[in-house]
């Protein structure tokens, strides 16, 4: 049998829980997610939520997309310096030719020509490199993950899979660079014989997992 | 008397314009092969706000490319 005084202190009182038992689950979660306010998404975006002005191919009417992915802008500076130290090359041939040490002398229009068309080519060469960037695209949304694959300029790739399908989560970030600039990969496993998703050297990895985790939670709760 | 080293600078020449000639056939099927895959990939992904600067470039591209062909043909 249980005994209790009232004059005694008590040392240790739980808290009451606020629980309200009109409260459904659904109502619990709509207050978790975070709020719809939409970005804009600008040329060089490659993280995010809730973006505006975009959508893909065969997207329903009522899938809103919650994260947009590309690969951190950082990752283009490979090519970036190899393109400003192509650019330069030229200006050494013409110092070269002003000292007189030239190995061949052209005439004026022919030095003209393959200046423009070397410097077309350097353009074109930023261009490639630019839209192969810009394309990897990859879409979190309420339903799915979308993955879009855009690499040498023929290759083109379109990989969906249903949010129900995804098992585990994960991300990588090696590196010193990768930690300073706070991107890495992300990982996204889905059930028996379906594709498993790849985002390379996505923003805010940590964010990404934790986003597809309450989704695929949340997602759990509701059926 | 035939100049010898006037004959040699003049294939040399003749070989640049030919060599810069096929050159920039080549690199105008291959821009029309990148405006190609920019204008797919467009309507891939609607709606995109910058879709129509990327499209422009590529349009302006393949323009510079078949004017220095033609400039290729006239001045050298």
């Amino acid at each position: 049998m249980e005994r209790r005084d009232k004059n005694m202190p008590d040392i240790f009182v739980a808290k009451k829980k606020n629980t309200n038992p009109n409260k459904s689950i659904k109502q619990i979660l709509t207050i978790d997610m975070p709020p719809k306010t939409t970005h804009h998404l600008h040329l060089i975006s490659a993280f995010c939520e809730y973006p505006e002005h975009i959508k893909f191919v065969n997207q329903e009417t009522d899938e809103v997309i919650l994260l947009f992915l590309r690969r951190h802008f950082i990752t283009n500076l490979r090519w970036i310096v190899i393109g400003a130290i192509f650019a330069l090359i030229p200006f050494i041939f013409i110092i070269l030719a002003n000292f007189g040490t030239s190995l061949i002398q052209l005439p004026f229009k022919y030095s003209l020509m393959l200046t423009l068309a070397y410097y077309f080519i350097l353009l074109n060469y930023f261009f490639v490199n630019f839209i192969t960037w810009y394309f990897n695209i990859s879409f979190v949304t309420e339903k799915r993950v979308v993955d879009i694959d855009f690499s040498g300029l023929v290759y083109k790739n379109l990989a969906a899979t249903k949010l129900s399908l995804v098992q585990d989560v994960s991300y990588s970030q090696t590196g010193v660079i990768r930690s300073i600039f706070d991107y890495g990969d992300v990982f996204v496993q889905t059930a028996g014989s379906f594709e498993n998703f790849d985002f390379s050297a996505v923003p805010h990895p940590a964010k990404v997992v934790g986003i597809i985790e309450d989704l695929i939670g949340k997602r759990g709760l509701n059926v | 008397m035939f100049n010898f080293f006037f004959f040699q600078t003049f294939q040399l020449l003749i070989l640049l314009k030919i060599t810069l000639l096929i050159f920039d056939l080549f690199f105008i099927v291959f821009l029309f092969i990148v405006f190609k895959q920019v204008a797919s990939t467009n309507s891939l992904i609607n709606e995109i706000h910058d879709a129509f600067i990327l499209k422009t470039i590529a349009i302006v591209n393949l323009i510079i490319a078949l004017s220095l062909f033609f400039v290729a043909i006239a001045i050298l």
